[in-house]
């Protein structure tokens, strides 16, 4: 093997190993970068909707998990006294997000697209999410119980 | 270490070097090298095909990472959009009808097995075999190879396994083409069963034999407009080397285990330019041709392949371009679960693709030879005519593909566009495409441009099968009964298409 093979092939290798490496790191950096920028400071908390198991979580519904993932039921906690960006998406069927107690507005969650709400909740206790589109048949048991502490 | 002289360098068996009928005489081709000079250069470059393999595999590395962890949501993610809709489209409208298997030459699937087994990406492993006997590795021709290096066994050195695996493939289609996470298992298994064959056995034993994409490449280039081929068979007939098949220190022998020098049809040529690279008289070269110009089947296996993908166009359409909700509901097994129904759907799909068209068929071609020749002693063999009156299915399944694609990619192209700017359906927002509402591209055009499609598909394959029966039967009567049957038969299939997309 000449000098110069041995410098493509070498090459080769790098190329291949750091781009596949790069994609792993960039990608997920990119994400963070991305989030943080649409926070400006706020705390992020990300909900996933699913119709078919009425329920909002801050479990990731993604791959395996939107099929065969079981998911409780839990409260979702926040910081009272500091503003919050939630992100919201769905993972099935078309969902309206909405705090009553919070005045936050009722807004389309849309599948596979995310929609943002900004609160800043003065006081601590604990408030009502509630879907206003009629999303499944479990659209009754779409609440959740937002806590800010 | 053991090696294989070069003498003893055979092609493996089913692939295109025993010469057949020339049933359409050609009537131009155009020398793509001479041409364009600076094309020829490029292809004859070592790092050719690593260029052109590695952007493609860091994409399918996203995809799959897509899939995993973006979005369920099906036309929200890049792995369905991407694959399902734009590589689908491109593949079957533009790169085989055009470029043949240039999609074999970037294809990412086998990377790392051929990395596995070259031990090079961009380099080769020649060796004298006169002073090297001890030389690292396993002797193929000129070129030493890692891994096993075991021969594919000869009972499957065919396509049957990629047309048992393309249909079954097929018959999950509605769950793959809308649930990200399973196109992932099916592309990431692909992409390890390739990975491990290439080390169990000799090069491209997993494209040759077994990835159901290569399956209907194969038959479908036939009709494409491009070829590899040798500039002049004379200098192959007294070339002493043999480098296209042995290898040399320019380059691999045949990955796809063909004799390039004898290569008379498209199906099992990758297009990976090795030959280009290796021959000594620089007499391979890139041709362009008429469309249909290779226009024999050399087996069965080959002829249920054109059945199967004419029976999934007719199936597909009815299913995802039909008002009939109910098939889709059976199809659907993910969200509906009706397995009665997907049992009823599965069981019809494979009825139709290895038992019904092949039944009719074989009763048109049956009636055509006893309509020619009643002297049954006289008549052509079966085999030959019924491979022969089955090629027509090549141009017209592939004009029905691609009459099927293109209302999915005219209807659901925006999405190409979104996802494009939010690959992983995070919310991202790369090229200012991400929020653009669902806009389907002329739809209304749509028929007008199915219609010219499939009439082409049906001339062409008319054209085909009367020439083939010109060559069978002789004389021109005898030639128009025996196809009769045959063409009724294909004019039968293009007016239920019609039916199906303007009636």
């Amino acid at each position: 093997m000449s000098k110069r093979e041995k410098i493509v092939e070498v090459t080769a290798v790098f190329l291949t190993v750091g781009l596949l490496a790069g994609v792993a790191v960039a990608v997920p950096a990119y994400q963070r970068h991305n989030v943080a920028r649409e926070a400006a400071g706020a705390q992020v908390v990300e909900l996933y909707a699913s119709a078919e198991r009425g329920i909002w979580t801050e479990e990731p519904l993604l791959g395996w998990n939107s099929f065969f993932r079981h998911v409780q039921k839990r409260p979702i906690r926040i910081k009272a006294h500091r503003p919050t960006l939630l992100r919201l998406t769905s993972i099935d069927v078309h969902h309206s997000f909405s705090i009553p107690e919070l005045r936050v507005r009722p807004s389309d969650v849309t599948p596979g697209r995310w929609t943002e709400v900004r609160l800043d909740p003065q006081e601590p206790g604990t408030y009502t999410i509630i879907c206003y589109t009629v999303c499944g048949l479990k659209h009754t048991a779409m609440d959740a119980e937002l806590q800010a502490y | 270490m053991s090696s294989a002289p070069i003498r003893d360098l055979k092609p493996m068996p089913s692939v295109a070097c025993t010469p057949g009928p020339a049933a359409v005489p050609r009537r131009f081709e155009v020398d793509l090298f001479q041409l364009m000079p600076k094309v020829a250069w490029i292809a004859k470059q070592r790092w050719f095909q690593f260029a052109v393999v590695l952007p493609n595999l860091v994409l399918f590395a996203m995809f799959l990472a897509a899939g995993i962890f973006g979005t369920p949501v099906g036309n929200r993610n890049i792995i369905i959009v991407f694959v399902w809709i734009l590589w689908w489209f491109l593949l079957i409208s533009l790169l085989v009808p055009f470029a043949s298997r240039v999609w074999c030459t970037v294809c990412p699937f086998p990377f790392f097995g051929e990395w596995i087994q070259r031990r090079a990406l961009v380099r080769t492993r020649s060796f004298d075999p006169r002073t090297e006997k001890n030389a690292p590795g396993f002797a193929i021709g000129k070129n030493r190879y890692f891994g096993k290096n075991l021969k594919w066994p000869k009972a499957l050195t065919n396509i049957w396994i990629q047309n048992i695996g393309f249909l079954t493939l097929c018959t999950f289609s509605a769950l793959f083409l809308t649930r990200p996470i399973v196109s992932v298992v099916v592309l990431g298994s692909l992409f390890l069963i390739a990975t491990v064959l290439h080390v169990i056995y000799r090069q491209r034993t997993f494209c040759s034999y077994v990835c159901p994409v290569s399956g209907f490449l194969s038959l479908f280039s036939m009709a494409s407009t491009l070829e590899v081929r040798p500039r002049d068979t004379g200098v192959c007939a007294t070339c002493k080397e043999k480098a296209c098949l042995a290898g040399s220190d320019k380059g691999w022998g045949c990955p796809w285990l063909l004799y390039p020098s004898k290569l008379e049809r498209n199906n099992y040529c990758g297009l990976c330019m090795e030959c280009v690279k290796t021959c000594t008289h620089d007499n391979m070269t890139v041709k362009l041709r008429p469309f249909c110009s290779d226009t024999v089947l050399k087996g069965y296996d080959e002829a249920w392949k054109a059945f199967i993908m004419l029976a999934l166009a007719g199936a597909y359409s009815l299913l995802y371009q039909g008002p009939w909700g109910l098939f889709k509901d059976w199809a659907n097994i993910a969200e509906k679960g009706n397995w009665r129904g997907f049992g009823i759907y599965a069981t019809a799909l494979w009825s139709l693709s290895l038992l019904l068209i092949p039944a009719i068929y074989f009763l048109a071609v049956q009636t055509g030879r006893a309509l020619a020749h009643r002297n049954e002693s006289t008549a052509p063999l079966f085999k030959d005519v019924f491979l022969a009156f089955v090629y027509p299915l090549v141009p017209l399944g592939l004009l029905a593909w691609v009459t099927f694609s293109l209302p999915l990619v005219l209807v659901n192209g925006s999405y190409i566009l979104m996802v494009a700017s939010d690959p992983f359906g995070w919310g991202w927002n790369l090229f200012g495409t991400a929020n653009i509402p669902w806009t389907p591209l002329v739809p209304q055009w749509a028929p007008y441009l199915q219609v010219p499609l499939l009439l082409t598909g049906l001339y062409f394959a008319l054209k085909t099968g009367r020439a083939h029966a010109h060559r069978l039967f002789g004389d021109r009567i005898s030639a128009l009964k025996a196809f009769a049957p045959t063409a009724t038969l294909l004019t039968g299939f293009v007016v239920f298409f019609l039916w199906l997309y303007v009636g």
